[in-house]
């Protein structure tokens, strides 16, 4: 087990996360980094933001980045 | 601890909307209960477990909860002081979920014989015991509709206007402030929620005016807005005075 912290950037908005999350490995971190950023950028959709960005660290160490943008292409 | 001060809050919760009359409170009162404490985070009655006890939660933060084969917990309900939230294993002998404490609990352990016995002396009792797990239930169908259709910022205030209702009736809010003693992680947990999706949702909150949770404590900024946000009416807990 490790404690991962998501902090998560949305445009120019940038929200750290003190208190992380205890997890099994990499991998999981990596499972709900995604599930996060595609339920995020589902709410933002909503709005007209598009990007969603979460920076993973793991203890103190930067570990990985998930990044989406959703785009629609109009027939 | 004295017998009026163990079942204080559950008395409080069932007069708040039922007429008992005094013995029936008396018969309450001397059920033979036996306390126990619980750090943060045990389990105080497991799935699949066959108990032959009700748990009366007398102080602290219990969940119901039920943890899928690859690890994922999904919280069914949060519990406070005065619920027992195993009522229903008195008629359904094996446990279909895990009762876990939240934060350290003192929990009393009334016998199923001593309740079955009650129930049938005093009808008053029964209905009432069998009301609540009706509202038990009116509160699982909001809980679905809450993970299944709402967006996050009205999940969240949702779960926290119905918390905020309960802990009034026993006494356990100071105004529109409670102690709210969930991680993020918990939170998510309960929200069907990813921890970081929380934390934005809970900054989103705050930065409307609506909401704000600090060092565990919550306080409602703007109640109004926040239940037309969260779709809100208390009319499921079924605990008006009228």
């Amino acid at each position: 087990m490790a404690r991962f912290f998501f902090d998560l950037r949305e445009g120019a908005s940038v929200l750290r996360d003190d208190e992380g999350v205890e997890l099994a490995n990499a991998e999981a971190a990596e499972l709900q980094a995604v599930k996060a950023a595609a339920a995020i950028a589902e709410e933002n959709f909503r709005k007209g933001n598009r990007a969603v960005e979460i920076n993973v660290r793991e203890d103190s160490r930067p570990a990985f980045k998930i990044s989406l943008r959703v785009d629609v292409d109009r027939a | 601890m004295d017998r009026k001060t163990i079942t204080a809050s559950l008395v409080k919760r069932m007069r708040f909307s039922e007429e008992l009359d005094d013995d029936d409170v008396l018969a309450i009162e001397t059920l033979p209960i036996a306390v126990k404490d619980f750090a943060d985070n045990q389990h105080v009655v497991s799935d699949g477990e066959q108990p032959t006890q009700c748990c009366l939660l007398i102080e602290g933060f219990a969940v119901r909860a039920k943890t899928t084969k690859d690890g994922g917990r999904q919280i069914l309900s949060i519990h406070i002081p005065g619920d027992i939230p195993d009522l229903q294993s008195l008629y359904l002998q094996e446990m279909d979920h895990d009762l876990i404490a939240l934060t350290a609990c003192t929990v009393g352990f009334i016998p199923h014989l001593a309740l079955r016995e009650l129930v049938r002396k005093r009808p008053n009792i029964a209905e009432v015991f069998w009301r609540d797990t009706l509202i038990d239930a009116a509160m699982f169908r909001q809980w679905i509709v809450n993970v299944g259709q709402r967006q996050a910022p009205s999940r969240m205030a949702h779960l926290i206007l119905e918390l905020q209702r309960r802990l009034e009736i026993v006494g356990r809010t100071k105004g529109d402030s409670f102690r709210l003693p969930m991680t993020q992680d918990e939170l998510a947990d309960a929200l069907g929620l990813t921890a970081v999706h929380v934390n934005r949702t809970a900054k989103q909150l705050r930065q409307d005016g609506l909401l704000l949770i600090q060092r565990q404590t919550v306080k409602i900024l703007n109640k109004e807005k926040l239940k037309e946000l969260a779709d809100f009416d208390d009319a499921y807990l079924h605990q008006s005075t009228s």
